[in-house]
């Protein structure tokens, strides 16, 4: 599980992870920083998406940002377009309700300014290895232990999936229903809980075993971290040995 | 006198403007950052082999309630679970870092990590205090984290994504705005609606598995101090 990353031949997968979020946080704070309603569209289109393009990401770029937008876009246009207390200027009228031109407005700034926001660390995560931005982060000065944790999470959810799919499956064998009416599906939930997390959280005490065990042979704080040049940092290769370890879908790496 | 009306109407929606959006995201973010690198320095290897394994059960709990299309997340009983059984700082990292993982994978959850943090911590606390022994003081832990959690979030919804979350509770939201509450006050009501069912639950649940955990194991987490404040 490598979270978004695509992996591609491109100067902006070159630069170094910091630098990218660097220039995500600078664009975030450039476009609601001057206040204007749709200068966080512009930057997306005119900056956002053509660096994209330069990374060889904009389909999913563009993809994936839209995906994170259309729910608050629907959610806002509806609700703000039709219940807007504030506004006196009416555009059309459904009935009793009325579309309000200030709410019109108001719901354009919030949805373009998520577009922005969501946008800017796409680009960031779509360009940049997790292992890699971790390596970066670490060597600035991000406690290590807390770059282990994040990269073993990335390893584990996929195993710990797995598990759940496995545990449902044989509840079904055993005349478990997932499907049906409100209390049906809630009360599917209960005989799933217990042994998903039970079973994972028995298999801490051989970790925090091997990890004592690793502490032991050498303190991880004193470690030099490999650089962040173009091959992948050693936060980064564990999250791809994890991944080949199960023939899991990856793109090349 | 009606054009001065129009006037003062006008200056409504400016209030939520993208400038105090910045400011929100930026105390917010700096703070739950802050707070993750903080505590990070100070816990046994016991609990860094048990954070990951509780901010995924987080992630695969929260997708699976999800995909059961139950009106509640459920994505936070590692937090509790953690914040339980070692303390409220080590809470408050699970929860942070639950939250910069969860924005790998959709960025806009980001600016909510203090929240999260506020959970963990919570739910530590709670069981500092004892409340975790007897199981009727369980849901009120869980009722006061969602007061609190819901008060947090909602200057965020309000000031950043302009007062919706992108989910079926913006019926909520659409309600008290269409009764002629402010952006934010119709933001706070939604969570005040919305949380107390699903942290009431997380943290019955997480009472149940705590309950259900073997004794030496639960040994293993908590700090001596923590273990007599654990139900027997």
């Amino acid at each position: 599980m490598i979270a978004l990353y695509q992996h591609r031949p491109s100067p902006v997968h070159q630069l170094h992870p910091l630098t990218k979020l660097a220039i995500s946080f600078g664009v975030i704070v450039l476009a609601l920083g001057l206040g204007v309603d749709w200068v966080p569209l512009v930057l997306y289109l005119l900056v956002l998406v053509p660096l994209s393009a330069l990374a060889r990401v904009a389909g999913p770029f563009v993809r994936t940002s839209l995906r994170i937008l259309l729910p608050f876009a629907i959610s806002l246009f509806v609700i703000q377009s039709l219940f807007f207390p504030e506004g006196n200027t009416i555009l059309a009228r459904l009935g009793p309700l009325s579309i309000k031109a200030e709410g019109v407005r108001f719901a354009f700034a919030g949805t373009v300014r998520i577009l922005l926001m969501a946008g800017a660390l796409l680009l960031t995560l779509l360009t940049t290895h997790p292992g890699l931005l971790l390596t970066g982060l670490v060597q600035k000065g991000f406690p290590p232990a807390l770059a282990y944790v994040i990269v073993t999470t990335l390893q584990i959810v996929p195993q710990m999936r797995e598990r759940a799919s496995t545990i449902i499956d044989a509840q079904r064998a055993r005349g478990l229903e997932t499907q049906g009416s409100l209390l049906v599906r809630a009360r599917a939930l209960l005989p799933l809980i217990g042994p998903l997390v039970l079973g994972s959280l028995l298999d801490v005490e051989e970790r925090s075993l091997a990890l004592e065990a690793h502490v032991q042979r050498h303190n991880a704080q004193d470690q030099p971290l490999p650089s962040a040049g173009p091959h992948l940092g050693a936060g980064a290769q564990m999250v791809d040995c994890a991944g080949h370890a199960r023939g899991d879908w990856l793109p090349a790496c | 006198m009606r054009g001065l009306a129009v006037d003062q109407n006008f200056q409504v929606p400016s209030v939520t403007s993208s400038t105090n959006a910045l400011v929100a995201l930026a105390g917010y973010l700096l703070g739950a950052i802050l707070i993750i690198v903080g505590v990070a320095r100070q816990f046994t290897t016991s609990t860094y082999a048990l954070i990951p394994i509780a901010i995924a059960i987080n992630i695969v709990m929260g997708q699976l309630v999800g995909s059961l299309g139950l009106p509640i997340y459920l994505d936070s009983i590692g937090t509790v679970l953690v914040g339980v059984l070692v303390g409220p700082l080590a809470g408050a990292a699970t929860g942070g870092l639950a939250n910069i993982i969860w924005s790998l994978f959709n960025p806009v959850a980001m600016p909510f990590a203090v929240v999260a943090i506020m959970i963990g911590l919570l739910a530590g606390t709670f069981a500092g205090l004892g409340w975790f022994k007897r199981f009727y003081f369980v849901p009120i832990a869980g009722l006061i984290t969602a007061v609190i959690a819901a008060i947090m979030s909602s200057p965020l919804s309000a000031f950043i994504f302009n007062g919706v979350t992108g989910s079926g509770t913006d019926a909520f939201v659409a309600a008290f705005r269409a009764a002629g509450n402010s952006i934010l006050a119709a933001a706070t009501l939604q969570g005040l609606i919305s949380d107390p069912l699903d942290k009431l639950l997380t943290f019955m649940i997480a009472y149940l598995i705590i309950v259900a955990l073997p004794s030496r194991l639960r040994a293993r987490f908590s700090q001596s101090a923590a273990a007599s404040k654990l139900p027997q």
